[in-house]
């Protein structure tokens, strides 16, 4: 009887109730039963037992037969003190939850709730009432004084995970035995419209930064299980609904929309997807209706952004001073840039027109910025279909200011409009259809530059040399133009950020619309178990984008008197600028992906034995068109085919095996490199489920071991354009100013050739990365399931990376470097996680986790050059190292420089880095470049956060920290680098508070002698600009309050929550320039600090 | 009902058997190959062009080798920026093995990736047959002309390293070691090698280039160039240079230079310079002189002082004059549209009052780079001898402050058009030869260009000076400029407003010194034929002839230098230095006569640019140190190629 019911709950999505003493579980009926229905199935087994059942919705309850057990009944009348106790359950959200069973303990008495999630039933006093509903934990009441039970169901996970997302389907989790973590989405959830932000340090085996917090372009870095490879692709596949997404797709995925979180890590997971599926895979599962009345649900956000940390630059007056002293310090020749008398009259606040002194972070950027959401769903369905509606409003605002002097918003300004329906169709019992439509739709306002190269030409200008705008002198007065300022700097005209920021604005209008259909049919009748179904799906992206923008009119001072002020302008661009905005400068990308597989399940269990086969057929290609792109091979289509396949094993819940295929061709490789076979095996052994076990399952509740082998391909080895490795790739004409590749001839100059450009040369040899990935985990649940740990090691050894190979000669005369499958890379790592949840039935509950993720990886193999030294050597280090000179200090003066190796970088002097000559050979050069510090990927990211509730009030916050991460400023003058004063550029007050000059000769100092042009002898990537970039900080943290159930209920609400978060609010970190996290580009956009928030209704 | 389902079973069951034909052929044929480059003549002539596109870029300001040496001195701003102003960095001592200036091995810092250039000339040899529609004698010109180009690279290879890698094999990108690890060839090896290339193309190259195609090669530019490898194949630095490369020796021990001085090698040289004689005077080469109308700015001058204006003329307009009769190769592969030649980066600035209203736009105009204060006393007194050997010039007064005559003054008349009347100026600047003028822009003279005649004063503050209030770093750093890469019709502000001329990469006077070098060496005191064929460049350049003025005691100090070898060596070196000033043969010279490291060693001398006054400017002052060493004459090969490559021995002292 006892395996009957557990078949039962196994094969249908019934779940069962009775009493021990009612049912004789040792009982042997024989029920031979194929395509019955439950119902008869369960008459026949009860023939000539005291049993009846009752079924509401999905829940069977077995009672012993009224009309036999009278006598019983009547006990039970006769009891006294019996009521009629009432009320309502409700789930985690606050919606009544229908179907939840209500049974007294130890009896057969109960009842149902009804759609409103109502029930109402006789009990007496001191009976235990026990709430359960599939999902959810179980919670118990004692009947007392009390006569109305409101009571709050919430998510169990150790039964929501009863069932695990696989690839290509779901497994029962005990029977998984492949890496997959899967995480809760209301784990995801936060203010800023950037899921991808979300996901550090949350789950175990992600490695994820974000360095930029530009609306509409701060997606986070994440890698599964760190970088396992240096070829081109190293970030994960993301599937939404199977269906291969953009690293976009999944920033933008609302978290009220899905159902399931999962990553997959291990080849046994991810063999499946041979051909991508290397560097682990993002399972994304939409939500989907389930039969009912529709429920609603809404959420309402806003939230503040601000800065977390903006950097310090020199006021006009340190500026000028500094900057002299840099002229003068490294040529006295040249002599003062800035007379005295500017810097006496800037000091004195005379006219800023004359003597500007701009504070450009000012001048630029607002203090903060106030974003807004708002999400709603509805779900419901009946017997035909059920549905999932969900649909999303969003308005996110950058920092920048927008100019008075514009009718037209240069700020960023997104407004993002998305759509989901999720419809499922039950076309026969038998057949279901289900359908998904997603739409995403964005209207973006911006500037003409990006906003973070607006940060970054802050750094770019200086205070002093013009105001953003002249006031218009007397010859301009009636200027039909801006007559914004400018000056020269070695033959060019200086960026004026406010210029830049003002001149124009992009309108960009995207769109991505994502349809799929799935159709399933059970083929029981050939054989029970069998599942056939195909799918297609289809994606189109479309961007246009306008640019329209005015070309500044610049002017600087010709003259000014001091005495009275008045001063004229002389126009710098005469001829160059335009006051209107001209012809838009337009942008048209878009894309289309299709992809389609039939797939053939069959799932069977023989006693003891569960047997589970699949294989699935894709197809798919990805097309690409390029609003710029001339090259003929970047805009051909993309494609894969193949054929994976899958095996799994069971027996009797305690030993499984796993056999996984993939067959997967590429268009990147021809003749036989074109296939590639790639199999995984793996078993598991679940020991607590063994008898041996049994006096240990108080303690350790559950413990299962899984180990995994196995292959994964990967074709995406180098960039679209690139990619036909087996041909050559040739352009004609010349690339860069004049005829690069060609020549020019005849007394006019007008015979031109522009000759060719080898851009690769062909190699068929060119064949698939392969990873070998081993996996061995452990789970343990402790505490009566309450405390959850599990651990995995892994290694991935990525092999036939595809790479320039360094060991190619100039004397050869190739114009294109050679690349082939030569790399190797060994990565291994450890993950955990903790997770503890308890809820007491005193209205409090409390859940903490914690993990913990460590990744590293070594070259093995990369076609090295012959060095003579080993430390310049790559084999045995990690990919992300940097390589770099040992900085020993700063030279103290020209004596010891006179005294010391030279150094092979340009000039230097005292006061500028000196470095160790590593090999002795008297020369300090790129041989003496030795591998310095840690890699710039965190080789270790951990999160840990706590969440509690008491009644109606709750709190959570959650910490996130990298470790074992090296970072190095850029001492230079492009794009990051904060090099002070070349081409009159500003400087961090930092450089100002502490450099080395001739009254203050620190030997580490942090900057060496100042210069106004940088110098390679100090921009040389070395230890000096090495810093520590680890940190921790407190990602989020949030505190809700439920309103008391009958505030709103006339108006049919059923739970109203109103929340407040913060994310990003501090962080420990020993680098103190710019947000940590930042990494080496500190001058962009700056991630944000987020205040928010928040209301959820449900209906 | 079941119908339906029946249907459905149906359509998943053929969605379970795709077909999988071609499915992933996604490229379309007829994607260009190198194949296809060889299919027509249109496109061969792609293939062409490619080869001839690895021709070094002297033209450009920042890339050019030509401002090595001790002519050019450029923004002294710009001169710690490691992009710029290369081949004053060299001179700087900055020449680096991480990243070698100008190093043409592996295309380094601006330097031409040569072996690149060799390698596509093969690819060229390889496929040119399989054109179809070109005549067989059309083929064989352009692959006379590729295998020129072949050699011409391992020539300037040779010049920059010595011993070269020599490579007859196109490297397959599936290459063994052994084809791919290459040892470097002898010195000796190297030029028989080129000269035997060269000498295999030279009967197939046109005899005279038609004027579409000007910059191609011809005979009459082959031989040329062919004459200067054979010249420096003789000279000192590369024949018998035991002092700088005794111990220079591949892993045998055996020396990489010859280390015996074998003096036929000039013999070689004289036949070969012979040679490219006559084929410049068959195809109608000769000496410049320019023969249009003087402008409208210059034609009262012209008329009252015809001789001298003329001279001025044919010596300032011999390089910039487009495709002239002088230009026996030209570097044709010009920005047309840039501004970093140095034609634009030494032209001065309008002044304001010029041009007639003319906005002063500094683009095409930069007027940064300056000649040296050194190389403004090289140039020959009107004698046509050295300053410091010109007895009717009082040295010591060479930097006193002085007036030139007036316009009415008689003394004026022969200067008109050339200085001044009543101008300041100092003794310096008076009484020298007119290559002199035409090509220095000094105060109390004249600057011709924008199609204007600029009085050039060079103070701060007035014309050709230093403008503070204009542009703080656009100014002449030595208050010395440079007129020869101008063209008097050039204006700033537009590509469109310059005029474009080929740069020179050899030209007529050339042959001329060679050949009066090569004579000297040879022979063991200098003849008659020595002195002639330096005078005819002396001659055009209106100076007495060599003879004549050396002997003349009244002038010289050392009375009869031109009857020694080694006192014509030096004067014929000096003539060329001042002939063919900042046109990049100096440097070159100077190394391959191993005169290189005491010529170079010395500081650059420059004015007081800020001085607004003669009594200020006229203050000599240090610009910059220098510093050349015996390792700096041959380049060092890149850290990168000797990692790579084992078999390579580095150049010494790198």
């Amino acid at each position: 009887m006892k395996q009957l019911f557990e078949e039962i709950q196994e094969e249908s999505e019934f779940i069962i109730f009775y009493k021990d003493s009612d049912v004789d579980l040792e009982k042997k009926v024989s029920v031979k039963a194929e395509r019955f229905s439950v119902e008869r199935i369960l008459r026949k087994a009860f023939e000539g037992t005291d049993l009846t059942y009752e079924i509401t919705d999905r829940q069977i309850v077995i009672i012993p037969d009224q009309t036999v057990e009278t006598e019983q009944v009547q006990e039970v009348v006769q009891q006294p003190g019996l009521k009629t106790v009432s009320g309502v359950v409700k789930d985690d959200v606050g919606l009544g939850l229908p179907g939840v069973s209500v049974a007294v303990l130890g009896t057969s008495r109960g009842t149902v709730t009804d759609a409103n999630g109502e029930f109402s039933m006789q009990a007496a006093v001191g009976d235990t009432l026990v709430f359960s509903f599939i999902g959810k934990t179980p919670v118990q009441e004692v009947v007392g004084d009390r006569n109305i039970f409101d009571v709050a169901l919430y998510d169990d996970d150790t039964q929501l995970e009863e069932v695990q997302v696989v690839a290509f389907g779901k497994q029962k989790k005990t029977s998984v035995i492949s890496s997959i973590e899967t995480v809760r989405p209301a784990d995801l959830k936060q203010p800023a419209s950037n899921l991808t932000s979300a996901l550090a340090g949350k789950i175990p085996g992600i490695i994820s930064y974000q360095s930029t917090g530009e609306p509409g372009n701060d997606n986070a870095q994440f890698f599964v299980r760190g970088v396992t490879t240096f070829g081109y692709k190293t970030n994960p596949l993301i599937l939404i609904d199977g269906f291969e997404g953009s690293p976009d797709d999944l920033a933008r995925m609302e978290p009220d929309n899905i159902e399931s979180f999962s990553i997959l890590k291990d080849a046994s997971a991810t063999v499946l997807y041979g051909a991508r599926g290397a560097n682990g895979i993002i399972i994304v599962e939409t939500k989907s209706g389930r039969e009912g009345p529709a429920k609603i649900n809404i959420r309402l956000e806003t939230h503040i952004a601000t800065p977390t940390k903006m950097n310090e630059l020199l006021d006009g007056v340190d500026y000028m001073r500094l900057y002299n002293e840099a002229r003068i310090s490294r040529n006295p020749l040249l002599g003062a840039y800035y007379s005295e008398q500017k810097i006496q009259s800037t000091v004195d606040g005379l006219d800023p027109m004359i003597y500007p002194n701009i504070d450009w972070y000012d001048e630029l950027f607002e203090k903060s910025t106030i974003n807004k959401k708002a999400n709603f769903n509805v779900s419901g369905g009946g017997q035909v279909a059920t549905y999932f509606v969900a649909g999303t409003i969003e308005n996110e605002n950058g920092l920048l200011k927008v100019a008075p002097e514009n009718n037209f918003n240069n700020n960023i300004n997104i407004n993002r409009v998305q759509l989901r329906n999720n419809v499922i169709f039950k076309l026969t019992p038998t057949t279901r259809l289900d359908t998904r439509l997603q739409g995403r739709f964005e209207r973006y306002n911006g500037p003409r530059t990006g906003a973070g190269d607006i940060f970054r030409m802050v750094m770019n200008s200086n205070p002093v040399d013009f105001p953003a705008v002249y006031e218009p002198d007397e010859k301009h007065a009636f200027a039909d133009h801006i007559l914004f300022g400018n000056t020269f700097v070695t033959g060019n005209l200086k960026a004026n950020p406010y210029a830049e920021m003002v001149r124009g604005y992009e309108d960009r209008n995207e769109s991505s619309i994502t349809a799929m259909a799935t159709l399933s049919q059970d083929l029981d009748f050939i054989t029970e178990g069998l599942k056939l179904q195909a799918k297609a799906s289809v994606n189109t992206w479309s961007q246009y984008r306008s640019t329209r923008s005015y070309s500044p009119y610049y002017y600087d001072l010709e003259n000014y008197n001091q005495i009275t002020g008045e001063y004229t302008l002389f126009a710098l661009n005469p001829t160059g600028g335009q006051a209107f905005l001209g012809d838009v400068d337009p942008g048209r990308d878009a894309s289309a992906h299709y992809y389609y597989e039939g797939r053939l399940n069959w799932d069977r269990k023989f006693g003891l034995h569960s047997v589970g086969l699949m294989t699935v057929g894709m197809f798919e290609e990805y097309l690409l068109t390029s609003g710029n792109s001339r090259s003929i091979y970047e805009t051909l289509p993309e494609r894969n085919m193949g054929n994976s396949g899958r095996a799994t094993y069971d027996y009797d819940n305690r030993y499984f095996f796993e056999f996984a295929y993939g067959y997967n061709g590429s268009e990147k490789f021809s003749g036989e490199r074109r296939f590639g076979f790639f199999p995984s095996f793996g078993g598991g052994w679940l020991i607590s489920n063994e008898s041996f076990w049994a006096p240990m399952e108080n303690i350790i509740n559950t413990m299962k071991l899984k180990a995994t082998w196995g292959k994964v391909g990967n074709d995406a080895i180098a960039q679209r354009q690139d990619r036909f490795f087996y041909l050559s790739d040739i352009a004609k004409g010349g690339t860069g100013g004049y005829e690069a590749n060609g020549y020019r001839w005849g007394n006019t100059f007008m015979t031109q050739y522009g000759g060719y450009r080898i851009n690769r040369y062909a190699n068929p040899d060119i064949t698939w990365e392969v990873s070998t990935k081993m996996n061995l985990g452990l789970e343990l649940t402790f505490l009566d399931d309450a405390l959850k740990v599990q651990a995995d090691v892994f290694k991935d050894v990525r092999d036939q990376i595809y790479l320039q190979r360094q060991n190619f000669p100039a004397s050869a005369g190739l114009e294109a470097s050679i690349s082939g499958n030569v790399g190797k890379v060994e990565s291994k790592g450890f993950e955990g996680s903790i997770d503890y949840q308890y809820i007491s039935q005193q209205n409090w509950w409390i859940t903490g986790r914690a993990n913990f993720t460590f990744a590293t990886n070594e070259y093995v193999q990369l076609d090295e050059k012959d060095y003579a030294d080993e430390y310049l050597k790559r084999e045995g280090h990690p990919i992300n190292q940097w390589w770099g000179l040992i900085a020993e200090r700063l030279f103290v003066d020209e004596a010891e420089i006179a005294n010391s190796p030279k150094q092979d970088f340009g000039t230097y002097q005292a006061g500028d880095i000196k470095y160790k000559d590593v090999n002795n050979d008297g020369v300090v050069n790129a041989n003496d470049e030795v591998p310095l510090g840690l890699p710039t990927v965190p080789e270790i990211q951990y999160g840990f956060g706590l969440s509690g509730g008491f009644k109606d009030f709750d709190l959570s916050f959650f910490f996130q920290g990298n470790a074992r991460v090296s970072m190095f400023i850029n001492p230079g003058t492009g794009g990051d680098g904060i090099a002070p004063f070349a081409g009159r550029r500003n400087a961090l007050t930092l450089i100002a508070d502490d450099y080395w000059s001739e009254t203050n000769p620190d030997v580490h100092a942090f900057w060496p002698r100042l210069s106004v042009d940088p110098l390679e002898n100090n921009t040389r990537t070395s230890s000096w600009w090495l810093r520590d970039g680890a940190f921790l900080r407190l990602k989020t943290v949030e505190m809700g309050y439920n309103l008391p159930d009958n505030t709103f209920k006339k108006i049919g609400l059923q739970s109203t929550r109103i929340y407040a978060s913060g994310t990003n609010l501090f962080v420990i970190s020993p680098f103190k320039l710019w947000d940590p996290e930042m990494g080496r580009a500190g001058l962009g956009y700056p991630p944000n600090k987020r205040f928010n928030i928040g209301i959820q209704l449900s209906f | 009902m079941k119908r339906l389902k029946n249907l459905i079973i149906l359509l998943l069951v053929l969605s379970l058997t795709p077909s999988c034909s071609e499915y992933l052929d996604v490229v379309p044929d007829n994607t260009l190959t190198l194949e296809d480059l060889f299919k027509s003549k249109e496109e061969a002539w792609h293939a062409l062009a490619k080869v001839y596109s690895y021709m070094p870029r002297n033209e450009q300001t920042h890339m050019s080798l030509w401002t090595a040496g001790d002519e050019y001195i450029g923004r002294l701003d710009l001169n710690d920026n490691t992009g710029d102003l290369r081949g004053i960095r060299l001179m700087r001592g900055l020449q680096s093995v991480t990243n070698p200036l100008l190093g043409d091995w592996s295309g380094t810092n601006a330097g031409t990736p040569l072996y690149a250039g060799i390698r596509q000339a093969n690819v060229f040899l390889a496929n040119i047959d399989k054109v179809p529609d070109m005549a067989e004698e059309e083929k064989n010109e352009w692959r006379a002309q590729v295998k020129f180009l072949k050699a011409y690279y391992n020539f300037l290879l040779v010049q920059k390293y010595g011993p070269i890698i020599i490579s007859e094999e196109l490297i397959a990108p599936d290459a063994s070691k052994d084809q791919l690890f290459l040892e470097r060839t002898k010195v000796e090896d190297c030029f028989d090698y080129i000269i035997a290339l060269m000498d295999e193309a030279i009967p197939d190259l046109r005899e005279k280039m038609i004027a579409t195609l000007y910059g191609q090669v011809d005979q009459a530019a082959a031989k040329a160039i062919k004459a200067r490898v054979m010249l420096f194949r003789a000279s000192p630095f590369f024949n018998g240079n035991m002092e700088y490369y005794g111990d220079f020796v591949d892993p045998n021990g055996e020396p990489y230079f010859p280390l015996e001085y074998d003096k036929e090698k000039w013999k070689d040289a004289i036949d070969a310079i012979e040679e490219a004689l006559v084929a410049a005077q068959t195809n109608g080469i000769e000496l410049y002189q320019y023969s249009a109308q003087p402008y409208v700015f210059d034609r009262e001058d012209y008329l009252a002082n015809t001789e001298n204006v003329q001279r001025i003329y044919d010596l300032r307009m011999a390089i910039t004059d487009p495709w002239n009769k002088e230009l026996i190769w030209g570097y044709s592969n010009i920005d047309l549209y840039g501004g970093s030649e140095l034609a634009h980066s030494t032209n001065m600035r309008l002044p304001e009052g010029y041009g007639g209203g003319i906005t002063n736009v500094p683009g095409f105009s930069w007027q940064w780079m300056a000649s040296t204060y050194r190389m403004a006393e090289r140039y020959y007194t009107e004698n046509g001898v050295p300053i410091e050997e010109d007895l009717t010039f009082d040295l010591d007064k060479k930097w006193e402050l002085t007036t030139t005559p007036g316009a009415n003054d008689p003394e004026y008349q022969e200067l008109r058009g050339i200085m001044q009347p009543g101008a300041e100026t100092i003794n310096l600047y008076l009484n020298r030869e007119p290559r002199f003028y035409a090509n220095l822009a000094i105060t109390g003279g004249y600057w011709r260009s924008h199609g204007v005649r600029i009085n050039t004063v060079m103070y701060a503050g007035s014309h050709g000076g230093f403008n503070s209030s204009q542009h703080t770093t656009d100014y002449y750093e030595t208050g010395i400029g440079i007129k020869k890469f101008v063209h008097m019709e050039s204006k700033s502000g537009h590509w469109a407003r310059t005029v474009k001329y080929p740069y020179p990469i050899i030209r007529l006077a050339d042959l001329y010194l060679m050949k009066a070098e090569a004579l000297n060496e040879y022979y063991d005191t200098p003849t008659q034929e020595v002195y002639d064929a330096i005078n005819v460049v002396r001659e055009r350049a209106g100076v007495p002839d060599v003879e004549s003025v050396w002997a003349d005691a009244s002038i010289v100090k050392s009375v009869n230098k031109h009857k020694t070898k080694e006192g014509m060596r030096d004067i014929i070196l000096q003539e060329r230095s001042i002939e063919f000033a900042f046109e990049g043969s100096r440097f070159l010279d100077m190394v391959r006569t191993k005169r290189a490291v005491m010529e170079f060693s010395n500081p650059v001398w420059g004015w007081d640019y800020t001085g607004s006054t003669g009594a200020n400017f006229f203050n000599l002052e240090v610009k910059q140190t220098r510093r050349f060493t015996i390792t700096d004459c041959l380049w060092p090969i890149d850290l990168n190629e000797m990692n790579t490559n084992s078999n390579l021995v580095q150049n010494p002292g790198w």
